[in-house]
């Protein structure tokens, strides 16, 4: 029953254990600064990570999060809207009506504003 | 006439999604500046469409359920209406209580009521689960919306503390209810309780272990949520941290919601386990954590100086009390529950505003002593707080009485005998606390200062705390009818 799955777990794994083992095993290896210091999208590393953020970016990275899952939830709903159009069609418009508040929220009390 | 199907649906729904529109329509108003009474009369507004909603659900005394895929159900039968109402009694008198102190003690953000309300409705939606999943969305947005209230009190450390403890714990009684959710969906291949209760009792059923430690699991997820001992810990310090508002709405609503899904579970799933070969074990766990509950609750209070936290101790000897009815939840116990939440529901409220109006400015100065001398100075809030407290502790004429008395019999009728003898008596050691409170308010002279002047909407929660109180305990059959038989009962039972 779950054999697939079982299949899935292995070549994930079998990718990820291919991926960094043949650029180990194959690879030039050159130890330079530049080699060896984080990647940070191609950016030099400057300071330390661990510093006080504003708030601001935990409120938009969950506002982001809210946006993302309405977007994942109308990919079932396109797949199936032929099963029950006029459903799922007011479901959806109740869904975005509800989200639809809360962007008013956030606008309101100024979440956007920096 | 016949109904369309969808109509029933919609009308089984009906509380629940009054309550979210009504949630949605508040924090319109509060981004856009609205008055925060009317704000407030709207949050009113709203739990009274709803309850007209359930009244009407529950006079019908439909059956019906409302399906989605997965066996995933939501019921409209008289316990899920039933407690749906007491759950909105309990929201009503709480919105009063706020109403009446928000302002003073700085808590006047916009987003409380709405808040308020959507944890309202995760209560309702709790209370009428019929699966699993169902269950835990309900459980989740009740919480998650009260973690928040329970920290309103910006700059209060003991506000924070309240709202970072119950936040810690209530998640982690969640991460239990999850796993118990898994393993027993994983025994019983279903997530409604109907079907996994007809699973557990299938004659070819192997899985037991499996069953029961879902089932545990269930439990003690469930048992942090209405303060069973030894889950009750984190119980005291949330009730007294919170602001008092905050705490009548916790004590009263989240209290029923959980006990409402606990019921509903114990009188399907475990029921069904009951049969098995290891059958005997549940109902030996839930009453060795009952009588730990009554023990640590009674005794709890017994020790405490300050009226709010002995108020907390007493919220979690009343957890034990009704525990009693969860032992007999396939039989009488449900509505015998139901009564007594709904007493509980009325008389803690009751408690809980007199005590809102007597604190002081920074919501603290519950110590016994400010007690003093009450009947004097304010015979109103002294009269009122007695008869509350009385009804507490399980004296006739007054609700409680009845209520205690329903789950007695439905634990002896279930055949613990021996439980019930200890609920009766720690209940003599919890008319000592209670008469307490009462001796320093008629009998101790006061050097206290003033108190200020009561606020309307205060004055109306207590009086309809009060007279509810009162009718319940003199003509319980008007409520226990309807609950038990879908009719109104003159007399007696």
């Amino acid at each position: 029953m779950y054999e697939g799955l079982l299949m899935m777990f292995l070549a994930a794994g079998f990718i990820g254990a291919a991926a960094i083992g043949v650029g180990a095993l194959l690879g030039p290896k050159r130890a330079t600064p530049t080699t060896l210091a984080a990647y940070e999208s191609g950016i030099p590393a400057s300071g330390t990570a661990r510093e006080r953020f504003p708030v601001h970016f935990y409120l938009v990275a969950v506002l982001f999060i809210i946006f993302d899952i309405e977007t994942a939830f109308f990919f079932p709903l396109a797949v199936k809207f032929g099963a029950a159009p006029q459903f799922l069609f007011a479901q959806a418009i109740i869904f975005v009506g509800i989200l639809a508040v809360g962007y008013v929220y956030i606008l309101r009390r100024g979440v956007l504003r920096w | 006439m016949t109904l369309p199907a969808d109509f029933i649906v919609v009308s089984i729904l009906g509380p629940a999604i009054v309550m979210l529109v009504f949630a949605m329509i508040t924090l319109l108003f509060a981004v856009f500046q609205v008055d925060r009474s009317a704000t407030a009369s709207m949050a009113l507004v709203g739990v009274g469409t709803a309850a007209v909603f359930a009244l009407h659900l529950l006079m019908k005394g439909q059956q019906g359920a409302a399906e989605a895929g997965f066996g995933l159900r939501y019921l409209g039968d008289t316990p899920a209406t039933a407690f749906t109402l007491v759950i909105l009694l309990g929201t009503a008198l709480a919105i009063l209580v706020s109403e009446a102190d928000l302002s003073r003690l700085g808590l006047d953000h916009p987003e409380y009521y709405p808040l308020m309300l959507l944890s309202a409705t995760g209560a309702i939606v709790l209370a009428s689960a019929g699966d699993l999943i169902t269950l835990l969305l309900g459980l989740e947005i009740m919480s998650l919306a009260v973690y928040a209230l329970a920290a309103w009190r910006q700059g209060s450390r003991q506000s924070e503390e309240a709202g970072m403890k119950y936040f810690l714990l209530g998640a982690f009684a969640s991460a239990l209810l999850i796993y118990g959710i898994a393993l027993t969906f994983g025994a019983g291949g279903r997530f409604d309780y109907a079907g996994l209760a007809a699973a557990f009792s299938a004659p070819g059923f192997d899985a037991h272990v499996l069953a029961l430690l879902g089932a545990v699991l269930l439990l003690a997820g469930l048992g942090f949520k209405v303060a069973f001992a030894p889950f009750h810990q984190w119980l005291p310090d949330v009730y007294t941290g919170a602001p008092t508002p905050v705490t009548t709405f916790m004590s009263v609503v989240v209290k029923t919601a959980a006990f409402a899904a606990l019921l509903r579970i114990a009188s399907t799933v475990f029921a069904s386990l009951g049969a098995g070969p290891l059958g005997e074990l549940l109902p030996i766990m839930l009453g060795i954590l009952i009588g730990a509950t009554l023990i640590v609750g009674n005794f709890g209070a017994l020790l405490q100086s300050g009226v709010k936290r002995m108020l907390a101790y007493s919220a979690v000897a009343h957890a034990g009390y009704l525990g009693l009815a969860v032992l007999a939840a396939d039989t009488v116990g449900t509505n015998a529950a139901i009564f007594y939440l709904t007493a509980y529901t009325l008389m803690t409220a009751g408690a809980f505003a007199v005590l809102s109006a007597i604190t002081n400015a920074d919501d603290r100065g519950d110590e016994i002593e400010r007690f003093a001398g009450l009947a004097a100075r304010r015979p109103f809030l002294a009269a009122s707080l007695a008869i509350v407290l009385m009804s507490l502790a399980g004296l006739p004429p007054f609700a409680g009485f009845v209520g205690k008395l329903l789950v007695f019999q439905a634990a002896i009728s279930a055949g613990y005998v021996a439980l019930a003898v200890l609920g009766i008596a720690t209940s003599v050691v919890a008319v000592v606390y209670y008469a307490r409170v009462i001796t320093y308010m008629y009998f101790r002279e006061s050097d206290q200062e003033t108190i200020r002047p009561l606020a309307p909407t205060l004055r109306i929660a207590v009086v309809i705390a009060v007279v509810g109180t009162i009718a319940l305990g003199i003509l319980p059959g008007f409520w226990y009818g309807l609950v038990e038989r879908g009719q109104v009962l003159l007399a007696g039972f």
